[in-house]
This record gives structure tokens, sequence and C-alpha cells, in this order.
């Protein structure tokens, strides 16, 4: 027969049990195991069940509001723009793919068979890239090859352009962005990323083309903040941050 | 994962179907590179888990609130203390509990409650309305009874039930050991239903 004491080491067994995923059945038999603890092991069960069912409040939109207001006060970082080690790194796998396509290119003329040109990847082989899949990994997995394709084109910078633009998920608008910067010498992909700023909602999407305009040093996104601050696309409170963050650029 | 809410109320359950998205170390090393406004990033995750803890310890919606604000300011204040590959939600939650514990040095957040003033100047009204209030009474006295609580076993109760916590993890967030925790959870559950009982006999 279990004493006290024993129940209190019964009942900490059950906790393990429940942690480890203890089913309705379970439980019975573990109350059958421990049938002098029956009474306790039930009531701590019970109290356990109604800790589940207490209600929860919901945090109101202006913890939203607070929170993207403290962070546009912080002060502003400068972007490590990584378009120079991308630069390298484009050199070594255009260096890595002449080398392959040259051995390769010796292989076909030797073997005259011209079967086997050239390995690429489907999607940067669209005549326009669509994002059309519902899956919003699938669609970042997309913006990476792009981001990581050889050549910047057309078709990538539109296919980025719209992502940013029309996306559902805010994390494919923001690898749009983190892709957009990493081709920020292109004048078309700059042009894009100013344009885009009148039609953000986020805030997180805000501040980071704010982030990505300061960093550009981009005078020329100028009007479209201004045309951004007079919308009603801004939250309230977050626009004065937004103001004090883009004094840099809104002054040039 | 298989979310059983008995077993993992909400962290967990939430966090296995963000996981097709960019993990949360990868983001925090890009707020390291100086992305700083990804910081959004983990803060739209994390915001709803990290507001229901401090609420479930606090009993205070706007002082939760201002709690999660501020833990992820100090997210990014702090970014560079992150060591990569640590368990970014291990990290996140010292940061919170800290700064509870911060704020429970300044004010006794735990002594007054809106809930409590609603259960004692509850008076009784016809019986059609009495059944409801009564299942709003119990929820009531819980959240009381909860708030009471030993604020030790009311954390281990917190983590481990509400935030979905493993033992080893409360323990190694606490600088405790799971056998403490798990007698803290076990002697809370008997306090929280004395408690209760006191308070249905008032």
């Amino acid at each position: 027969m279990e004493n006290s004491r024993d129940c209190a080491h019964a009942k900490e067994q059950l906790l393990e049990e429940i942690q480890e995923g203890l089913s309705e059945n379970g439980f019975d038999l573990f109350i059958e195991k421990h049938i002098a603890c029956r009474e306790e092991l039930i009531s701590m069960y019970n109290t356990l069940r109604q800790l589940d069912q207490l209600e929860m409040v919901e945090p109101s939109s202006d913890m939203d509001q607070g929170f993207y207001a403290k962070l546009a006060a912080e002060p502003k970082q400068k972007l490590k723009l990584r378009r120079s080690t991308i630069w390298f790194r484009n050199i070594a796998v255009a260096a890595s793919i002449f080398m392959v396509g040259a051995l390769i290119g010796f292989y076909l003329l030797d073997r005259g068979d011209h079967e086997m040109m050239m390995v690429e990847d489907d999607l940067l082989n669209q005549e326009n890239i669509v994002l059309t899949s519902n899956s919003s990994m699938s669609r970042l997995e997309d913006i990476s090859e792009m981001k990581n394709a050889p050549k910047l084109d057309k078709k990538i910078i539109e296919a980025l352009n719209r992502a940013l633009l029309n996306d559902p998920n805010v994390n494919v608008r923001l690898s749009a962005i983190e892709a957009m910067l990493h081709y920020a010498d292109n004048p078309k992909v700059r042009e894009n990323l100013i344009k885009a700023i009148p039609y953000q909602t986020s805030p997180i999407i805000q501040m980071t083309l704010a982030e990505v305009m300061i960093s550009l040093d981009e005078s020329e996104s100028k009007d479209e903040w201004l045309q951004l601050f007079r919308s009603d696309r801004l939250e309230d409170g977050f626009k004065e941050q937004l103001e004090e963050a883009l004094a840099p650029v809104m002054k040039l | 994962m298989d979310c059983n809410l008995l077993i993992m109320p909400s962290y967990l359950c939430l966090y296995s179907k963000k996981k097709d998205l960019q993990s949360d170390n990868e983001i925090i090393q890009l707020v390291q590179d100086g992305e700083t406004g990804k910081v959004g990033i983990l803060y739209e995750r994390h915001k709803k888990d990290l507001f229901y803890y401090f609420y479930r310890m606090t009993n205070d919606k706007l002082k939760s609130e201002d709690l999660v604000q501020n833990t992820f300011i100090k997210v990014l204040r702090f970014n560079h203390h992150y060591k990569r590959g640590q368990p970014f939600n291990f990290w996140l939650y010292s940061i919170a509990r800290n700064l509870f514990l911060d704020s429970v040095a300044k004010k006794d957040v735990l002594k007054h409650s809106a809930n409590e003033e609603a259960l004692y100047n509850h008076y009784d009204e016809d019986q059609g309305v009495q059944k409801a209030m009564e299942q709003e009474e119990k929820h009531q006295i819980l959240q009381i009874a909860l708030n009471r609580l030993d604020s030790k076993k009311k954390e281990a109760i917190v983590l481990s039930r509400f935030q979905g916590m493993k033992y080893k993890d409360i323990a190694q967030l606490t600088n405790s050991t799971e056998t403490n925790i798990k007698s803290r959870i076990r002697r809370g559950l008997e306090d929280l239903k004395l408690i209760m009982s006191k308070l249905e006999l008032q």
C-alpha cells in the first residue's frame, strides 16, 4: 500500500508520463497501478485539465504599434551589404562553370555528341518566372535560387519585383527585398525597390525598406516615402518614428 | 510533430507549424549581421507565446504587452550575446524571464488583479444567469489561485503547462534541477487545489 510519500512520487511520475504524451487509456492504467493514490492522482489530473481550459486574454494591437515604434527608435546599424562577397562568389562560381563547361565541351567535341549542352535550372529557364507555388517555402526557395543566379536578367528583376509587391507572405516579401539588395547595383532593381515603398502595409517591410534606403543613401526615394506618409498604410505612432529614422534620406 | 494539447499546449505546436520557414537561429544571425529589421519576424513569431507567458505570470495585460515589447528590444540590443547554435527559444526565454523578475522586483505584480475585484463584488442574480456565472467564477477562482501561488511553483507550472517546456529546459532556465522542477509542479498543483477550495468557501 502506498503512503502519502509514495503518492508524491506517483504524482511526479504521472507528470512525467503526461509530458511524454500519456493518453486517457494510459492514465486509467496508471491509476490501476497506483490504486492507493487514486483520488490524489485524479485530483491532480483534473487540476491540470482545468488549467488547460483557462481562458486566455489576447494582446491588443497596441502591443504591435508600441513595439514597432520602439524598434524604429532604436539606433540604426549599417546593413552589411554583401555585394562585394557576392561578386567574389560569383567570380568563383563563374570560374567553376567555365572549367566544367570547358571540360564538357572538350568531351562533347571529342565524341561529336551535341545532345548534352548545358544543365540549367528549370526555374531560371522559364520564359517568365512566376512564383505560383502555394507553399511559402517553395517560393522562398525560388527567390533564393534567383538570388544565386549566375547572371541577373530582366526575368529575375520582374519576378522579384512581383514578389515584393504581391506576395501574401511577409517572409517571401522580405526575402525578395534581400535578393534585390544583392542586386542593388542594378538601376532597375533600385528603381523597383523605391517604387514599391508606397504600396507596403506591413510595418516590418516598411522598416526594412527604410533600412535599405538609409544604407543605400537613396535620396530618390523621398517622393515615395512622402506618398506613403500621406496614405493610410502606416500604423499610428509608427509614422513619426519612421519619419525620424528616415531623416537622413529625406534631407538629401 | 503531434500537437497533443495536454502535453504541449501552445508553443511547440505553433513552432511546428512555422518550421517550414527560415529558422529563428538563421534570422537572429541575420540580425547579428546588421539586418535589424528582421527582429520583427522573430517578434511576429513569438509575440503571442511570450504574451501568454507574461500574462500568466502577471495577470496584467498592459504590463505583459510592455514586457513583450521590451523583450524583443533587448533581443535587438543584445543580439551579439546570442551564441550561434544555441536554441533561440531558450535564449529568448532567458531574456523574458529576467525582464519579468526585474519587473517583480520593482513592484509586486502578483498582488492585485481585476478578476479578484470582480469575484469579490459578485452577487447572485436569477438562476439562468447563475449557471453561466458559475463557470466564469470557476475560471476566475482558478486564475486567482494561480496568482496566489508561490512564484517559483507558479513559474514551473506556467512554463511546463502553458509554454510547453520540458522539465530539463525549465531546470536549465531557472538554474535548478529536473527533480526540483517536478516537485515544484506537483506541490504547486496541490497548493492550487487548496487555494481554490478556500476561495470556493468564501
